[in-house]
This record gives C-alpha cells, structure tokens and sequence, in this order.
C-alpha cells in the first residue's frame, strides 16, 4: 500500500439541470438585489462534440442570455454555481459493526433518487441554526463537511455500540440514507472529541461540487471603439435642404441622425447658436443607397 | 471562485434596417463559458454487507416501490447500487477472448501412461489437476492432427466432467511447427480461447458469482490513502518484438523474490 493522494482539474460534463444562475445588474448608480433564472435550462446549453453529435464536448456551454434582461446598459454580475437543495438531519448515527464510523441521517424523499447509493459523495454539506431572536434559521459560517458515502440504512440493535448514537446497518427497504461526513473522526489525541456534523432536526444545505462556480462580470455597452470609428471613418451626409445629418455605420445603414439649425436673436436675426440635435425620428429618405452616387 | 470579466457592445445585436430599426435583432445575446471540475483523492473504501430491497420490511422509515423512479438511462456497473435494480442486472455481458501461444500447457494435460517413445498418452476426459475437487485439466479430444484441451476450468463436484464455458480452452495442431528464429525454440502451434469473463453477481451457466454486491462506505483514516495497482498475469503474450532496454527496464517492477517467479509467468 502506498499512501499520497492525487488530484485533477478536468472539463466539467454537468447536466445544465444541476446548475443555478443568479445575476445582479448595477447600472452605474446601484446594485440592484440578487435575482434567479427560474429555468438555467433556458439560457444554459452544453456544446456538442463535433465528432460525434450529442456527445458533449466538456467544458464548454452557450450562456444565452436574454435580451429582456441583459439588454440594458450596465455592468452583470452573473453566478453559476452547482445546483443546492435543503435537507433536514432525521439522526446522526453509527455504523453497526463499525462503531467509530459517524455519519447524518437523512430522509430519501428530501434527496434526488439518481444521488442514491453513493452518488452523493463528494457534495457539500453546509448547516443552518436557528436564530433565537428573529425565528429564522441562519447558516453557519465557514462551516461545512463533505459527504464520503451514502447508503440506504435502517437502526439496529447492537449490543457492542457503547455510545449514545443510534446504530445503523445498510438497508434497501429503508427510506433513511446514512452518509458518512468528513471530517468526523476524532483527533488520536483526543479520542472522545469528534468535529461536528451536524444535529437530529437541524436543516443542512447540500451542493454539487461537479463544477466550480464562476462569476462572469459582463458590461453591457452602448459604443466601443467600432462605433466612434462610423463617427470618424464612416460615412456621412448633410441634407442642405433640411438640413438632417447623418451617420452611417459600415454597412451603410443608418447609424445616427441629427437636425442642425441656427438659432438666430429673435430681434436682429444674428446667429447664436449652432446646434446638432439627434433625431428620434429617423428619415429613412436619407439611405446612403439611395442619396449617393 | 473564478471571476470573468467581458465586455460586450450592444450594437452588435441591434437593428438599423428600416422595419426594425433600434429593436434588438437577437432574443439571446450568446456567450461561451468553459467550466470545469477539481477533483481530490477521495481515498479507500471499505464495503459491508447490506439487505436489499423487500417489499416485506416492516418499519418505521419504509421505502415504498411506488415512491422510487429509477432514473432514466440507469447503469447499474456506472452508478452503483439502486433498490429496484436487480443483481443481474450488474452482471457483465460474457466476453471471448482469443489469442495463440506456445505449447506449454500441453504437458500439463498428459496421462501418466506414455507410448513406445516416451510420450504422454493424452486421455480424454481424464482431470489432470492436482486437485481434481477444484480446478479442472485434461483433454478434450484428441486425433492425429490436433488436440483440445481445458486448463483451469471448474469441475462437476465428483471431479471428473467439466462445467461448460470454464477454463482456457487450447488447440495445439500437431503438424504446425513454429519456431522462433531469435532463441531456436520449436513448439506446436497452440491457439487459445475463453468466452466467459467479465463479472457475476450471479449463478451464470453453472457458474458460481465471482464478485459481490456490497455497500461501500468511507472510512476516514484511509482519505489520502491510495493502493498501487498491482499485476497478477497467467498469461504473458510474447509478441516477438522486445526493446533493447526492456530486460533492464522491467527489474524495477521486481520487488520480491516470488515476484521473481510470478512475473509475467515465468518470464525470468
């Protein structure tokens, strides 16, 4: 036996029905609050390998993101993050036979049927207390366990358990999963001192680790560089009749308007003023098509 | 958490065509992400024994059969043990497995009666092996041109008749000499083949499980432990081509003096 531990970062094949998505929009003046996609299904589509068709390519996603929302100017912050579901401690337990194995008790019907029978290791326990003076419950800070196993387990008698935890044996007919936690075990030097997992009753949060979160800061913008470029490289034309100017953008659409007038005193007719006014309502009689030669 | 920063000009997305002009040309605005997963050693397991489902258990916490959806594309040797699953269905589908080699084994099945040569008599249906209760050895058949033969298949209890699809059946043709330029050695042509591997949760073909259904479970002391995979081969394809440095090359796996003997059957 060799004893050395190894690691990877490889490109995540997540079901984008395991994944969250918030975003909150700051629109140069505030942050507004947190907001959910209902459906990250919507906005959130793997990319195929193009080798073989319906063969996820890993790693890679289309984030769509909707017009209606991201459409505006501003700065996105937009999380995504494995997916999280809540669950309460039915009991914290020992392995029968195994008495110094510890684990938390959960209830199948708060955990998805395909997460069973080991299909929960390595997620994220996360625990919540309540707060005695507002009624809610609250989660802990920086404090979390890793599930290292999950079966299906009802109590048993044993006689060899000396503690005060329930006993529990493997079990397919049960309804209770017993997940064993790390860390749980007890320091050698303390041998009665074991790190909390948690408490009968108490809600815990659950995440999926099979993707890192990311946060994708996105700045909507109105003008870049390409834009002040149809200002001073695109084309142009003055009406002199009417005297509506125009800017066009490299395809020779219409990309501003604007009315240029004189304003004149009123009394002696001298000019004060020359302005450029946009124009909300655009004169397509001037399309650079149709007025060039 | 990584953080992304992009920027991205609206003005791409919006129209300046005469019918829509100002109005966005696009219900998505598309962005890639790459995502990915760090994964950590998550050590041994050890396994225990556990009840499976029955629809007789009588307790407070019951899984009832009508609550649980087995999962749409379950596979059972990918995503482990499920209470509607049945152990068959763990099961792996037989494999055949063919190759040729020399003619080693062939000693292995001779009677102890020999001819006027010298030679074994080769008898069908006569077990050979050291343990006759256990294992397996002996001929087949036998005629002028060819011998077929059955090393390490599982007997009848009474250690005489061979269960089907057991063992490593051999076919050594006598008239196919086949010499190896490099050492000199002759030997008889031999091809080999076995068409039952794979793992058995279940009886299969008079053939007893080889393998368990177990729940596994995390034993803490064992997170970072890892154990080197080990090589326990019978059988060793020689293919002819070896490397320079190969002899050198494979000392280093020689840990023991049994390996000395085990490796790669014989090799040294």
């Amino acid at each position: 036996m060799a004893v050395g531990n190894y690691g990877t970062v490889r490109p995540a094949d997540v079901s984008v029905d395991d994944v969250e998505i918030y975003y909150t929009k700051n629109d140069g003046n505030s942050v507004s609050e947190l907001f959910k996609i209902p459906d990250p299904t919507e906005v959130l589509t793997k990319v195929d390998n193009p080798e073989n068709p319906g063969q996820i390519f890993g790693g890679l996603y289309t984030l769509s993101l909707p017009t209606n929302i991201f459409g505006g100017k501003g700065v996105y912050s937009i999380i995504i993050r494995p997916k999280q579901f809540t669950a309460t401690i039915v009991d914290c337990g020992v392995l029968n036979i195994n008495n110094d194995v510890l684990g938390i008790v959960l209830d199948r019907n708060e955990i998805p049927s395909n997460l069973w029978s080991n299909n929960l290791v390595g997620y994220r326990v996360e625990y919540l207390k309540l707060d005695p003076a507002t009624g809610e419950e609250k989660k802990i800070s920086n404090t979390f366990r890793v599930i290292t196993s999950n079966n299906l387990a009802s109590v048993v008698p044993d006689p060899t358990n000396g503690s005060n935890e329930s006993t529990y044996g493997f079990n397919d007919s049960s309804s209770l999963m017993f997940c064993t936690l790390t860390p749980s075990s007890a320091p050698s030097v303390r041998p009665n001192i074991t790190p909390y997992i948690g408490t009968a009753g108490q809600t815990v949060i659950i995440s999926s680790t099979c993707f890192n979160p990311i946060m994708m800061e996105i700045e909507m913008v109105e003008h870049d560089d390409e834009t002040l470029a149809y200002a001073l490289y695109g084309n142009q034309s003055k009406s002199l009749e009417d005297g509506i100017y125009t800017i066009y953008n490299f395809e020779n659409s219409i990309y501003r308007q604007y009315n240029l007038y004189e304003v004149k005193n009123q009394f002696t007719g001298s000019p004060l003023y020359e302005i450029r006014q946009e124009r909300g309502n655009i004169d397509f009689g001037k399309d650079f098509d149709d007025i060039s030669v | 958490m990584e953080v992304i920063k992009k920027k991205i000009l609206l003005e791409k997305y919006i129209s300046r065509q005469r019918e829509r002009y100002g109005s966005f040309t696009t219900s998505n605005i598309d962005v890639q992400i790459y995502l990915t997963q760090s994964y950590e050693d998550t050590g041994l397991y050890s396994n225990a024994s556990y009840s499976p489902y029955s629809d007789n258990y009588r307790g407070e916490y019951k899984l009832e059969r009508e609550d649980v959806l087995v999962p749409r594309n379950f596979d059972p040797l990918i995503h482990g043990r499920h209470p509607l699953i049945n152990k068959d269905r763990y099961d792996n589908e037989p494999t055949n497995v063919v190759g040729m080699m020399d003619d080693r084994y062939l000693n292995s099945v001779g009677s102890y009666q020999i001819d006027e040569n010298n030679k074994p008599l080769y008898q069908p249906n006569l077990n050979m092996s050291n343990d006759i209760k256990k294992s397996y050895n002996g001929v087949l058949s036998v005629d002028d041109n060819q011998i077929r033969y059955v090393i390490g298949g599982q007997p009848y209890s009474d250690g005489q008749l061979l269960k089907p699809n057991t063992g490593v059946m051999f076919t050594t043709n006598f008239n196919e000499i086949i010499e190896d330029f490099y050492s000199g050695r002759e030997w008889k042509e031999t091809i080999f083949s076995h068409n039952m591997g794979g793992l058995r949760t279940t009886e299969n073909g008079g053939l007893p499980p080889n393998t368990g259904l177990y729940a596994i479970y995390q034993r803490e002391e064992f997170l970072d432990t890892i154990e080197t995979p080990k090589v326990r081969d019978e059988v060793f394809i020689k293919r002819g081509v070896e490397d320079i440095f190969e002899r050198h090359a494979i000392m280093s796996e020689i840990k023991t003096r049994n390996d000395i003997d085990e490796y790669r059957d014989g090799y040294f």
